[in-house]
């Protein structure tokens, strides 16, 4: 009898059986779930038997590379077998092992880091990479890359991984102005959580930093938690310090409200809206509330709204940059059209915001009158069209194409005789395919022959 | 005397109810239940050793220890590579050591586990032979 442990003699059993395995060149010949368990276990074998660090250390080469590549399709196992030797370099302080493992890390990172997040979400969702392989690869992913690859990963991750994704939204601590963050990924993520983590994403959501985002995360997250949650939900809410990300976020939770505490803390996003002391901001935090609020306070919501957006800018310069503001106040009018209750309403301030978009810059008539024209009387329409042919050449068929679904058999043929006054063939072509679509149904391919024939009646 | 000896540990019933019934603690034998899980493990494996030493030390506890060092569980024919046994007495050893492992479906054919780590703590108090 000897004084070693059984299972310690059975690691080294493992750690020999496997080494000898790799070296042997038998390494592919294993049975299939031979094959998988050594590649994945075979350094873990190798630390857990005590090797010493150069052996570990010498299994991180291109030839293990590469078995891992054939057997996942990634190289993130091949990363965690790095990071198992670069933690045991580090405990031995060997300097030449770490920085074996420092450049065996950037080598296999670079390699991964040619997947796009849409790519990695294709891949889980066919099936070519498991959920958790997925969710390594976006632990391992630098903070900017993270949010853009864990909301893409989202619908396809199973409940029993939710636990692990809200992990890769808690590490996301910095907030980036322009690119995505942590209140992305929890509202990327919300109608996915189970209810047992949905207390877990309301406590990362009310965590975050910036007030904004804050609210953006509450906003996301309150359409799906469960009616126990709202509550805290509410607290998180209350708990914001700006004006106009607190009424935002309150909205969010009106809307899972019901009865007086509805009304209740309807009023208080209100107040707190209406009180908002940059009017694109109170624009928005009214526009946000109307559409969650129901009973009483939804008129006075509506007139606050219409009243900010009608008077936008005006408090500013009028010299200073004049346009933007009038851009600006088309889009707050546009804003409120789907929220209008009765059929007076919906004339006058569809007529205001059509106007309104014939003041704005011709380039970008055409998205806002995409946006207006779903909730446009029958019979502003034509005016609808007014504005559409009031744009330039080279906008014209995007402007023509927000209004075509529209149009009468007789409002065509006016643009027609619009379009046949555009200068050149091809502006004239892509003028008429989206009225093209709207009249004959015909596809694209035929649509273009038809156009092209046309152009040269008509030139 | 069940409730002493199991000092309210649910595997010890559960590996000691059946050996009850399969006689192994047949009649008025209260003195011979182990006491604990602990006891019931150490009891098994005495027992076992003592029926064929020989067989025992060279083959028994290495497929044992084998097993419970494995990262998840493993088909028969990959013990009996890693061990350097034949089928035949693995087969044989996961048999007599049933009640302390767990089977499951794998890939190629059942596979198997120790089904709870109570035992692999046992287990890692040993010394090898």
């Amino acid at each position: 009898m000897n004084a070693a442990g059984l299972l310690d003699q059975a690691r080294r059993q493992w750690a020999a059986y496997l080494s000898d395995l790799w070296q042997s060149g038998d390494w592919d010949g294993q049975p299939e779930d031979e094959r998988d368990y050594s590649q994945r276990n075979l350094a873990a074998h190798l630390d857990e038997a005590g090797v010493p660090d150069e052996q570990l250390c010498a299994l991180l080469d291109e030839r293990w590379l590469h078995s891992w590549w054939a057997l996942e399709g990634t190289y993130e196992g091949f990363l965690a077998d790095v990071e198992r030797a670069w933690r045991r370099a580090e405990r031995a302080r060997d300097l030449v092992a770490q920085i074996k493992c420092a450049l065996c890390a950037a080598a296999g990172s670079a390699l991964s880091a040619n997947l796009s997040p849409g790519l990695l979400a294709s891949a889980v969702e066919h099936e070519v990479l498991a959920p958790q392989q997925a969710l390594d690869i976006v632990r391992r992913a630098g903070e900017s890359n993270r949010a853009p690859f864990m909301v893409a990963l989202a619908p396809h991750i199973p409940p029993r991984y939710v636990d692990q994704a809200l992990d890769v939204a808690e590490s996301l601590t910095i907030v980036y102005a322009h690119i995505m963050n942590r209140n992305d990924v929890l509202a990327a993520l919300a109608p996915y959580i189970p209810a047992l983590l949905q207390a877990r994403a309301i406590e990362l959501a009310s965590s975050i930093s910036s007030e904004r985002k804050r609210a953006k995360a509450i906003v996301g997250v309150a359409p799906h938690v469960a009616a126990e949650q709202v509550e805290f939900l509410l607290a998180s809410a209350r708990g914001i310090q700006g004006g106009a990300a607190r009424a935002t976020a309150l909205s969010a939770v009106v809307a899972r409200l019901t009865g007086a505490d509805h009304q209740s803390v309807a009023r208080e996003a209100y107040e707190l809206a209406r009180s908002v002391d940059d009017d694109e901001d109170r624009a928005d935090a009214l526009a946000a509330l109307l559409g969650k609020v129901r009973g009483p306070v939804r008129s006075r919501v509506f007139r606050s709204a219409l009243t900010t957006a009608r008077n936008m800018g005006v408090e500013r310069i009028a010299s200073f940059d004049a346009r933007k503001d009038a851009d600006l106040r088309a889009g707050k009018l546009a804003d409120l059209l789907p929220h209008v209750t009765s059929v007076r309403q919906q004339t006058v301030l569809a007529s205001e915001v059509l106007a309104a978009i014939q003041r704005m810059h011709p380039r970008n008539r055409s998205r806002l009158l995409r946006r207006a024209m779903p909730h446009v009387p029958k019979h502003l329409v034509s005016r609808g069209l007014g504005v559409a042919l009031s744009v330039d050449g080279g906008s014209l068929s995007h402007a023509l194409d927000a209004v075509a679904e529209y149009l009468t058999p007789r409002q065509l043929s006016v643009a027609i005789v619009r379009i046949k006054k555009v200068r050149t063939l091809r502006d004239r072509a892509e003028a008429l395919l989206p009225l093209a679509r709207k009249a004959t149904g015909l596809s694209r391919g035929r649509l273009a022959d038809a156009i092209v024939a046309f152009g040269a009646t008509s030139g | 005397m069940v409730r002493d000896k199991s000092e309210g540990n649910f595997m010890y019933l559960h590996h000691v109810l059946p050996a009850v019934e399969h006689g192994r603690y047949a009649g008025d034998r209260r003195l011979e239940l182990p006491s604990g899980l602990e006891g019931y493990y150490r009891s098994h494996w005495d027992s076992m050793r003592g029926d064929d030493l020989d067989a025992f030390l060279r083959v028994n506890q290495k497929i044992i220890a084998c097993l419970a060092t494995a990262h998840r569980p493993i088909t028969l024919r990959f013990i009996a590579r890693v061990t350097s046994l034949t089928l035949t007495e693995v087969q044989w050893t996961v048999e007599r050591w049933r009640e302390f492992l767990h089977e499951s479906r794998g890939r190629d054919g059942p596979e198997f586990r120790i089904y709870h780590a109570s035992y692999r703590d046992f287990l890692a108090e040993l010394v090898a032979e």
